[in-house]
C-alpha cells in the first residue's frame, strides 16, 4: 500500500518497509486483548449482579466466536463458518427463546436483588414461568447470548481502536457503580481497570494516519509491563497500609457523604423550621424548642388521639440513631411484601390484628396535609388501616418508613385508621389468646412468626458498653430468676420507674462534650434532659431487657388537641407536638408506643391495663404454639425461600450436565473442523513441494518461481503488475543486490521454461531451487517465532 | 511528566541533499528520549515545500519511543517534480501515556533536498529539432555569406554578455564597456529566456506545465554547451526585482547554478521577462529562446516579427496548436513520448 501511494503522488515522504514486529498489527495481540477485555467485562458484570449460576464453561465457549472472526483467515472459510455459527445460534434462539426469555427475566430479578440488597430500594421482580429446575439452564442461554454481544463489543473496541467509545464505556460502568453503589468484587475491579489501562495506551499507540516511525510494539510490551509493576506495587502499598478486608470508608469520605446527604434531604424536603429534633442524630441535639408553626393539618371524620410516627431509629451508633442499613432494609421489604402478599402488613399490624379477633371496629378517615414538616416522610399513626402499598404516592422502606415518592417528597396524604388501637392493645392480646384456635388468627399468628423472628434479630442489639452501663445502673437482671424475660407490664414500669426516679425533665440539658457518649452523659453526667434523650434511655433500656425497641420522632394529637375539633374540621397541629418516644415490639401484637417522659405521661390516653395478660405465659405460648402452628399448617403462603433454593440447586444438577454435553459437543466439533482444515492445507503445501520436486524440470522450474512469487508477495513485493524492472528495483532494496541479480537469472529460466522447447538444464535447475531456499530464508529471518508458526500452519506457506 | 519530556527530547534532520526526480532519498530523523517516561504518541509536523513549483505538503510523523531511547529514524523522499524542496519540521504535539493530555512545542528544524531535473537530448525530440536545426542552419549561412569581422552593432554591455564579445579598444576611449555584435556572433549568442513572471499569482501555471518548462529549459542550455555553444540565460529574480542574466560557457557552470535556479520563483511583476528582455538589449541580433507558459503573448507581437525569438510554449493542454511559425507548443506527454 505504502509503496503505491508514494507513486502516486508527485513529492511524498514514506517509510520503505515496515518491520512487522515492529508494528502493532498483529492479530495476535488484538485477539489476546480482545479476550482479556471479553473476560474482565463479563466477570465484572456477573460480580456486579451477583449472577453467580453463569458457568465458566458458557463464558469459554464464546471465545471460539472470536477464534472465527480472528483466525480463520481464509474469507470463504472464514464466512462458510460465520453463516454456520450464525444459524446456530439463531436455531438456537429460535428453539429456546422461552428459555432465554426466562433467563433474561431471571437475570434482571437478580440485578434487581443486588440492586435492593446495596440501595435498600424494593424493586418488584418479574414472574418467571418456567420450572425452577431449568433456571440455571435458562440463564446460561440467555447468557450466552449476551456474551456474545460482549463479545462482538471487544473486538468493535480493540480492532477498531475505538478509543472514544471505549471511555464512555467505562464512564458510563463507573457511573452505573456510583449511583446505583453496586460493587463487584475488588479482584474483578482491578482487572477491569488494568484491562483499561492497557486498552487505552493500546489505541495511544495505534494511531491511525501520518507516517509511523519507532518500535511501536516494544513500547507497547515495556510500557505495559510498567504499568502492571506500578499497579501491583500500587495495590500491594495500599494492602499493606490497609488490608483489604479491614477497608471502610474513611472518615472524612463518610462525613463528607453524610454532610451532602444531609444538605440534598433538606433541599429536597424541608421547609420552616417547627421544633429542633434531629431526626436521630444526636450530636446535633441543643435545646428542645418547639415552636408555634403549622407542622401538620389533620382533617378526620372521627376525631381521634394518635402517635404519628415520622423518623424510627433502628440502630445505635456513635450518637446516632440511624435506620436500618440498606441490605436489612431491602430483607425487611422483601419479607413485608411477601406478608402482605398472605394479607399481613406490618405497617397496619395492630388493624389486621382487631380484625382478625372480631373486634368492633372503628375506621376513620385521615386527611394530612404536611405544611412545614419533612416531606420525606409519609405521618402515620400505629392504628393504620390502609396498606400503603395500596396508596401510589408513597412508599414503606422496609419496616419502619413509608415515604413519598416523588423527588421532593409527598405533602398530601388519605388514609383510613382504626381508632385507638394503641390503648386497647391488652384487650386485643387477651382476645388473641382465647380464640387462638381460630382459623383467621392461625393465619395470623403463622404470618407473624416470620416478622417476629426478624424483629429479634434487628432490634434488640445494643453495644456492649451501653450494656454495661445500663447493666450498672438499672440493677435489674433481665432474665430474672426464672431464666425467662419480664413480662411487658413489668419492664415496661421498671424502665419509666428508673427514669422518673434518676433523671431530671430539662429542656436545655448541659452540652454534650466532645468525644463522650450521649447515653453516657445522660445517664451518668448531666442526668437532666428532654424527650429524645428519654426516648434513647428506654429504647436502649427495652432492648437491654430483651424486648425489641426503636426510638421514633414524630407528632402527637392530644386528646387535648381534639377535644374541640368537630368532623371534618381542619386541626392545625404546631411544632409544639413534636416528641420523641421509645416504641416496643409486643410479640404477636405489634409495634406500641410508650411514654416514657415525664411531663407526657398524662398527654395522651392511659393504656387500658384492665385485662393485661402474664409476660412469661405468652412467651411460652409463642414459642411452642408457632412452631405447632408451622408444623400443622401445610399450606404454605410464605415461601420458605432458602429451603426452596435447595431444591431448585438439586434439580439442576441433574439437568446442568444436559448443557454442559451441548458445549462439549459443539467444542468437539469446531476442533473437528479446524483439524480438517488443518490438514487440507498441509495437503496443499505437500502437493506443492511435490511439484517442485518433479521430474519433468520444466515444470518443476515453473512450480518453483510461482512458489519463490508467492513467497515474495507475502513478503509485501507485489510483482504481478506493472513492469518487472522496477520489481527487481524493490527486491535489492528489500533483500540484496545479489538476490535481485538471482532472481532475475531465474525469471529468464523461468521464460525459458514456459516458452521455449528447449529443457531445462540441471545446473538451471539447481540455480532456481538456490533462489527458493534463498528466499525462503529471506522471508522468515525478520519475523519472530509467533509469525513462523502463522507462516506455516496458519498462510501455510512451507 | 509531559513537560520533564518536553524538555528532554531532542529532534534532530539529517544536512541538505540533492536527487534526481522519482529517487528516493534518506531523510533522517534522530530523536533523543533523555527522560524516564514513555512516549506512547508524538506527533511531528513537517511541511515540505518545492519553491521552483510552488508545491506544498504537509506530513505527520507519529513515534512511539521507550525511556531513554536513542534513536534515528530513516524515512525516503521522493518527488515527481524538480526544484529545490524545503523539508520543515515547524512544531510536535507530545501526548502523555494515555494519550489524554497534550503539549505542543514549536520547532524550527529545516533541511533542503534538491531534486535535479532530467535533461533531453533536444536534437532528439521531433517538436523542437526544428527550432535547433534552425539555430544549426542560421550558423552555417552566416559563416558561408557573412564577413565575420563586420560589425552588425556595437551596444553597452549588459550582464551575459561573452568577454570576447568586448570591443576593448572602443571601451577604453568611452570609459564604458561597449559590445560588439558581429554575424559571427549573433549565431553563437543564444540567449535562453526563462518566463517567471506571471500576470496574476492566482493564474499560475500547473506543476506539470513548470516542471516541464523548466525541464526543457535546462536541456536546451545543456544541448547548447554540448555542442560548445555558449549560452545566456536569464529570468526574472524575485528578490532583486530584476532580470537576472548569467552566461554559461561550460556545464560544470550549470551545475554550479543548478541550485539557484531550482529555486526560482514564480511571481507577478509588471513586465514580464521578453520585455525586461527587450527593454535591456534594444536589438535582437541574438537567437533568442523564449520559455514561457503563458498563453496571453499580446505585446510580444511585435516582437516576434523578429525571426531570430523561438517561442516554446509549455501548455497543460496538449491539443494546443502554436499559433505563429516561431510559436513551438509543448506538453508534459510531448517530453514523456519522445524522450523516453
Amino acid at each position: 500500500m505504502k509503496e503505491k501511494s508514494h507513486r502516486q503522488s508527485p513529492m511524498t515522504l514514506f517509510q520503505k518497509k515496515l518491520v512487522e514486529h515492529h508494528r502493532l498489527k498483529g492479530k495476535g495481540l488484538a485477539f489476546a486483548l480482545s479476550v482479556l477485555f471479553y473476560l474482565a467485562f463479563t466477570f465484572y458484570v456477573l460480580a456486579l449482579f451477583q449472577i453467580e449460576q453463569v458457568s465458566n464453561m458458557t463464558i469459554v465457549s464464546v471465545l471460539f466466536f472470536k477464534v472465527i472472526l480472528f483466525f480463520i483467515l481464509h474469507k470463504r472459510w472464514k464466512r462458510f463458518l460465520l453463516l454456520i455459527y450464525s444459524i446456530v445460534i439463531s436455531l438456537l434462539f429460535l428453539l429456546t427463546y422461552k428459555q432465554i426469555n426466562a433467563g433474561f427475566l431471571l437475570s434482571l430479578n437478580k440485578m434487581f436483588d443486588t440492586f435492593g440488597r446495596q440501595t435498600g430500594l424494593l424493586l418488584e421482580p418479574f414472574s418467571v414461568s418456567s420450572e425452577i429446575a431449568t433456571y440455571s439452564l435458562s440463564l446460561n442461554l440467555f447468557w450466552f447470548i449476551v456474551l456474545h454481544v460482549i463479545s462482538l463489543l471487544s473486538i468493535y473496541i480493540v480492532v477498531f481502536k475505538k478509543r472514544l467509545f471505549l471511555i464512555i464505556f467505562m464512564v458510563a460502568i463507573l457511573m452505573l457503580s456510583l449511583f446505583t453503589q453496586l460493587q463487584a468484587t475488588i479482584v474483578s475491579e482491578i482487572v477491569l481497570l488494568f484491562t483499561f489501562i492497557i486498552l487505552i495506551i493500546y489505541t495511544t499507540l495505534s494511531n491511525k494516519g501520518g507516517i509511523r516511525l519507532g518500535s511501536y510494539y516494544r513500547v507497547y510490551t515495556l510500557s505495559i509491563l510498567f504499568v502492571t509493576i506500578a499497579i501491583t506495587l500500587l495495590f500491594v502499598g495500599i494492602n499493606i497500609l490497609t488490608p483489604i478486608k479491614n477497608y471502610e470508608k474513611a472518615q472524612l469520605g463518610q462525613t463528607l457523604e453524610q454532610d451532602i446527604k444531609t444538605y440534598l434531604d433538606s433541599v429536597r424536603f424541608e421547609k420552616e423550621v417547627t421544633n429542633t429534633f434531629t431526626k436521630g442524630d444526636l450530636n446535633e441535639l441543643k435545646g428542645l424548642k418547639l415552636f408555634d408553626v403549622p407542622a401538620l393539618e389533620i382533617m378526620m371524620d372521627d376525631p381521634s388521639s394518635m402517635y404519628l410516627k415520622g423518623f424510627v431509629g433502628a440502630t445505635y451508633e456513635q450518637n446516632k440513631w440511624t435506620e436500618l442499613d440498606e441490605e436489612t432494609t431491602y430483607k425487611a421489604s422483601q419479607l413485608i411484601r411477601s406478608l402482605s402478599a398472605s394479607e399481613l402488613n406490618i405497617f397496619t399490624q395492630l388493624h389486621t390484628l382487631a380484625e382478625s379477633t372480631g373486634e368492633e371496629i372503628d375506621t376513620t378517615k385521615v386527611t394530612v396535609n404536611n405544611i412545614n414538616e419533612s416531606s420525606k416522610y409519609m405521618y402515620y399513626p400505629y392504628e393504620l388501616k390502609t396498606d400503603p402499598s395500596q396508596l401510589p404516592e408513597v412508599r414503606a422502606n422496609g419496616d419502619y418508613e413509608i415515604s413519598g415518592r416523588g423527588i421532593f417528597g409527598e405533602r398530601t396524604f388519605k388514609y383510613d385508621i382504626t381508632s385507638n388501637l394503641v390503648v386497647t392493645y391488652p384487650n386485643l392480646a387477651n382476645k388473641l389468646y382465647e380464640n387462638e384456635d381460630d382459623e383467621a388468627l392461625q393465619q395470623y399468628l403463622l404470618l407473624e412468626s416470620h416478622y417476629n423472628e426478624f424483629v429479634y434479630d434487628q432490634y434488640v442489639d445494643i453495644p456492649d458498653y451501653i450494656e454495661l452501663l445500663i447493666e450498672n445502673h438499672f440493677e435489674l437482671d433481665p432474665y430474672g430468676v426464672s431464666g425467662n424475660r419480664l413480662s411487658y407490664e413489668v419492664a415496661i414500669n421498671e424502665v419509666k420507674d428508673f427514669l422518673y426516679r434518676k433523671i431530671k425533665y430539662n429542656e436545655e440539658p448541659p452540652v454534650l462534650t466532645e468525644g463522650m457518649d450521649f447515653v453516657v452523659h445522660f445517664l451518668e453526667g448531666s442526668k437532666e434532659g428532654f424527650s429524645s434523650h428519654y426516648a434513647t434511655a428506654a429504647t436502649l433500656m427495652f432492648r437491654y431487657l430483651g424486648i425489641p425497641a426503636r426510638y421514633v420522632e414524630g407528632f402527637l394529637v392530644t386528646p387535648e388537641d381534639i377535644k374541640s375539633v368537630e368532623p371534618y374540621e381542619k386541626l392545625v397541629i404546631t411544632g409544639e407536638n413534636a416528641h420523641a418516644w421509645p416504641e416496643i415490639y409486643i410479640d404477636r401484637i405489634g409495634w406500641i408506643p410508650i411514654e416514657v417522659t415525664p411531663p407526657y405521661y398524662d398527654q395522651m390516653l392511659a393504656v387500658d391495663l384492665s385485662n393485661y395478660p402474664e409476660g412469661h405465659r405468652e412467651e411460652n405460648i409463642y414459642e411452642t404454639e408457632t412452631m405447632q402452628a408451622a408444623e400443622e399448617n401445610s399450606i404454605q403462603e410464605v415461601v420458605d425461600e432458602d429451603e426452596q433454593t435447595r431444591n431448585d440447586l438439586k434439580q439442576e444438577e441433574e439437568i446442568f450436565p444436559f448443557f454442559t454435553l451441548i458445549i462439549y459437543v459443539a467444542i468437539v466439533l469446531l476442533l473437528l473442523f479446524l483439524f480438517i482444515y488443518v490438514m487440507k492445507k498441509r495437503i496443499e503445501v505437500y502437493k506443492r513441494k511435490n511439484k517442485c520436486k518433479q521430474t519433468d524440470r520444466n515444470e518443476a522450474v515453473v512450480a518453483m518461481f510461482s512458489y519463490i512469487a508467492m513467497l515474495i508477495e507475502y513478503d509485501g513485493i507485489q510483482l504481478t503488475y506493472g513492469p518487472m524492472r522496477n520489481k527487481i528495483n524493490n527486491l535489492s532494496q528489500t533483500y540484496s543486490d545479489e538476490y535481485s541479480e538471482q532472481f532475475q537469472i531465474v525469471l529468464q529460466i523461468n521464460e525459458k521454461a514456459l516458452y521455449s522447447n528447449e529443457t531445462i538444464s540441471e545446473a538451471e535447475f539447481i540455480k532456481v531451487n538456490e533462489l527458493l531456499e534463498k528466499t525462503l530464508e529471506y522471508v522468515k529471518k525478520s519475523r519472530n517465532l509467533w509469525h513462523r508458526f502463522k507462516m506455516k500452519y496458519i498462510h501455510n506457506l512451507y | 511528566m509531559l513537560f520533564v519530556v518536553k524538555r528532554s527530547l531532542t529532534i534532530e534532520l539529517s544536512k541538505d541533499q540533492g536527487t534526481i526526480k522519482n529517487s528516493k532519498v534518506p531523510v533522517t530523523v534522530k530523536l533523543h528520549n533523555k527522560s524516564f517516561f514513555f512516549i506512547t504518541k508524538l506527533i511531528v509536523h513537517v511541511t515540505m515545500e518545492n519553491e521552483l513549483t510552488g508545491e506544498r505538503k504537509k506530513e505527520q510523523l507519529i513515534f512511539a519511543m521507550n525511556p531513554f531511547q536513542q534513536a534515528s529514524f530513516t524515512m525516503y523522499f521522493q518527488s515527481s517534480h524538480s526544484g529545490k524542496v524545503n523539508i520543515h519540521i515547524s512544531s510536535m504535539t507530545l501526548y502523555d501515556l494515555f494519550g489524554f493530555l497534550k503539549v505542543v512545542q514549536p520547532l524550527d528544524k529545516r533541511t533542503d533536498v534538491f531534486v535535479f531535473p532530467t535533461s533531453y537530448q533536444i536534437a532528439d525530440q521531433s517538436k523542437v529539432k526544428n527550432i535547433y536545426e534552425q539555430h544549426h542552419l542560421l550558423e552555417e549561412t552566416t559563416q558561408r555569406t557573412g564577413t565575420s569581422n563586420e560589425y552588425l552593432n556595437i551596444r553597452p554591455y549588459v550582464a551575459g554578455d561573452s568577454v570576447k564579445q568586448i570591443h576593448w579598444k572602443l571601451s577604453s576611449k568611452l570609459d564604458e564597456i561597449v559590445i560588439k555584435e558581429t554575424s559571427d556572433t549573433k549565431g553563437d549568442a543564444v540567449f535562453l529566456l526563462f518566463e517567471s513572471v506571471i500576470e496574476d499569482i492566482k493564474a499560475k501555471p500547473s506543476v506539470e506545465q513548470i516542471d516541464t518548462m523548466f525541464e526543457l529549459f535546462v536541456s536546451f542550455i545543456k544541448t547548447f554547451l554540448q555542442e560548445k555553444n555558449p549560452v545566456s540565460i536569464a529570468w526574472f529574480n524575485d528578490k532583486s526585482g530584476s532580470l537576472q542574466i548569467e552566461t554559461l560557457e561550460h556545464e560544470q557552470q550549470l551545475e554550479r547554478l543548478m541550485p539557484t535556479l531550482l529555486q526560482i520563483k514564480f511571481t507577478s511583476n509588471q513586465s514580464n521577462v521578453l520585455q525586461q528582455y527587450k527593454n535591456t538589449f534594444n536589438a535582437y541580433n541574438q537567437e533568442v529562446y523564449y520559455f514561457s507558459s503563458n498563453a496571453q503573448l499580446g505585446d510580444h507581437e511585435k516582437i516576434l516579427e523578429n525571426k531570430n525569438v523561438h517561442i516554446i510554449k509549455v501548455v497543460s493542454d496538449e491539443k494546443s496548436e502554436a499559433r505563429s511559425e516561431s510559436e513551438t507548443v509543448f506538453s508534459r506527454k510531448d517530453l514523456q513520448d519522445q524522450f523516453t
